[in-house]
């Protein structure tokens, strides 16, 4: 193929200039250089007068676990006595009261402000409305020509670019929502009709158990989630909209733009964490033993954030690994069978977490990234439940514990189902050696 | 041509700053090439309008993943965003599917026309005239430098319909510009 004239062409083409719209700069400023404030921008996305607050919440959380958990001791001690005594409903009421607390809490820490009040809530809505303002005749322009108009009249009303999602990221705790631009109003049935459904069914089980009834609490609590927000959302705790807005890379920004007049939302799962153990077992009495040992926790998140087409998809895993310290009561004992109440404390340390994030683009994968989190924390929690223990050996035993724990904050930015919802439900299961007999 | 203020290496370091000042002298300072650059592909000016918008906004993002690779490496990196942007806007036009998968009839050779004394403004009205199918052949084949092969990538499709999409437009382009020619040595 001769190429002469047609490289005539070009060489003659060289340094040809048009003038962009006048407003170009303007709308390309708007967009990406809005105004933020600064607390906003930081991510993880929480002030430090907000983390103090927060401290003080988990601070009074702890005392009212701890006193919970004396409860769960003292009321162990009363079912012995007085077995037909019924002492749930109190226990469940204390409990309440804490997932109110939580949810609070939880609210405050996710929207990332300085105060808790409600007016700095309404104040970052308005913030996200200029922001949307600010982009709208950049989004109209990009609509032009493709029949897109519309899509983007019924997204602007959803606030596809503004990232609301954070006001509802952390109030979930475990229903699943379906795409609704305010979930948690969703939520506050869906949770409340499960709530009440599992109330009845478990008081049904349970009323025949000897001693004391642990339905009702477990009944209010589910172990995984699911939560649908609308805006995008990371795992490592930020909007990813506002991180596009100050310091995304490439692949991010990739899906952004795709989805730049499109509803946008992010579904979070966090999988039902199972605890293993070896564990080793000290008799105190007849009745009370003293348990410890080793356990091994994966915590794994699965996150999908943009549209149908155009997303990122993000698989986090924590490896936990922890001393637990607890005290066992026991229910009733056979040769072989033991059940068994327990409450005590949990710390754990992350000692492995990574991430990988699939980014799509209309449908094509654009990128894989895989990263190891250098964040460790470190995870407290107070634990209380029922064990049942199967005799394999002499002194070895095989155990499976339901129960609920209650998880500190651990002051790290990676999202967690321990973050996302302190107290769940925990499923135990592992070997234990007993040694010693009284 | 873009005249720099500073040397590309010194804006870079503001640039990936993200210092405001810096990204709006450089657009300043690089939007009218790309502006030429996007309408060569997308042909209507509001398109070009948006599909540069986008790339700025996409450069912004991604300008810590750029490498530099000294003088003119920032242009030929925004250049590279610019073509990808507007690949794909054109792409997600309903006639695109059509326009590609055409495999062309051998063609007769390629009568040179004579291009020397064309104005810029001419060449670009030749090839704009051009279908959106051989003109993103041409502009990736003559203006971009690229393979048939690193074509066919891009397009999904194949070397062959690439080669004979390049063929195309070069005789669509010649007739045309020889039909002008002869038009305007009748009027002259």
């Amino acid at each position: 193929m001769k190429r002469n004239w047609s490289h005539t062409l070009r060489e003659k083409m060289e340094g040809h200039e048009m003038a962009p719209d006048s407003d170009g700069w303007q709308k390309i400023e708007q967009s990406l250089f809005v105004e933020l404030p600064a607390e906003v921008t930081s991510i993880p996305l929480v002030g430090s007068s907000a983390r103090i607050a927060r401290r003080r919440k988990v601070q009074n959380l702890a005392i009212a676990a701890s006193l919970g958990g004396i409860l769960v001791c003292g009321a162990l001690l009363f079912s012995t006595l007085d077995r037909k005594q019924q002492i749930s409903p109190n226990r469940s009421l204390t409990l309440e009261g804490n997932k109110e607390k939580l949810k609070t809490s939880n609210k405050v820490e996710n929207i990332g402000l300085r105060t808790e009040s409600e007016p700095a809530i309404v104040k970052i809505e308005k913030r996200e409305k200029s922001l949307l303002r600010n982009l709208d005749p950049f989004i109209t322009r990009v609509n032009q020509n493709r029949k897109e108009v519309e899509t983007y009249i019924d997204s602007r009303s959803l606030s596809s670019f503004s990232g609301t999602g954070i006001q509802t990221y952390g109030i979930l705790s475990g229903a699943k929502i379906v795409a609704d631009p305010y979930p948690y109003k969703n939520f506050a049935v869906t949770a409340k009709q499960k709530q009440s459904d599992r109330i009845s069914s478990s008081n049904k089980r349970t009323k025949e158990r000897r001693g004391f009834s642990f339905g009702p609490i477990a009944g209010q609590l589910a172990s995984n989630s699911t939560a649908q927000n609308p805006g995008y959302l990371t795992l490592s705790g930020g909007s990813a909209t506002r991180m596009a807005m100050a310091q995304l890379d490439a692949p991010y920004a990739n899906v952004l733009v795709e989805n730049l007049a499109q509803k946008a939302s992010t579904e979070i799962n966090h999988h039902t964490p199972v605890t293993y153990g070896l564990a080793v077992q000290y008799p105190l009495t007849s009745k009370w033993s003293l348990s410890s040992g080793v356990s091994y926790t994966l915590l794994r998140s699965d996150l999908k954030a943009g549209t149908e087409t155009s997303y990122w998809e993000s698989r986090q895993d924590l490896h936990y690994i922890g001393v637990p310290l607890f005290v066992n009561y026991e229910i009733s004992e056979t040769s072989k069978v033991r059940t068994y109440a327990y409450g005590g404390g949990e710390v754990k340390k992350v000692v492995a977490a990574s991430s990988r994030t699939k980014y799509v683009v209309k449908d094509e994968p654009e990128t894989f990234t895989k990263e190891k989190l250098s964040e460790k924390p470190l995870q407290v929690s107070l634990n209380a439940g029922v064990g049942l223990e199967y005799r394999l050996h002499k002194n070895i035993s095989l155990y499976v514990e339901p129960g609920i724990e209650y998880h500190l904050n651990d002051n790290s930015s990676i999202q967690s189902l321990y973050k996302d919802k302190p107290v769940n439900v925990s499923l135990r299961t592992g070997l234990r050696f007993t040694i010693g007999k009284p | 041509m873009n005249s720099y203020r500073g040397s590309e290496q010194e804006y870079i370091a503001s640039l990936l700053q993200k210092e405001q000042v810096a990204w709006r002298e450089w657009y300043h300072s690089v939007s009218p090439g790309l502006m030429s650059l996007c309408i060569r592909y997308v042909r209507d000016r509001d398109l070009a309008n948006d599909v540069l918008q986008n790339s700025f906004i996409k450069m912004f993002h991604s300008i810590s993943s750029f490498q530099f690779r000294g003088e003119g490496s920032l242009k030929a990196w925004a250049s590279r965003i610019v073509i990808n942007e507007a690949l794909r806007e054109l792409k997600s036009r309903s006639e695109w599917q059509r326009l590609q998968f055409e495999e062309e009839l051998a063609e007769p050779e390629i009568i040179e026309p004579e291009v020397e004394s064309l104005s810029q403004e001419e060449i670009l009205e030749f090839i704009l005239q051009l279908p959106d199918g051989y003109r993103t052949v041409f502009n990736l084949f003559v203006f971009e430098n690229l393979s048939h092969k690193q074509i066919a990538e891009h397009l999904n499709i194949t070397e062959s319909t690439s080669a004979s999409q390049l063929h195309r437009a070069k005789s669509i382009l010649a007739e045309k510009i020889k039909l002008r020619q002869s038009l305007d040595k009748k009027i002259l």
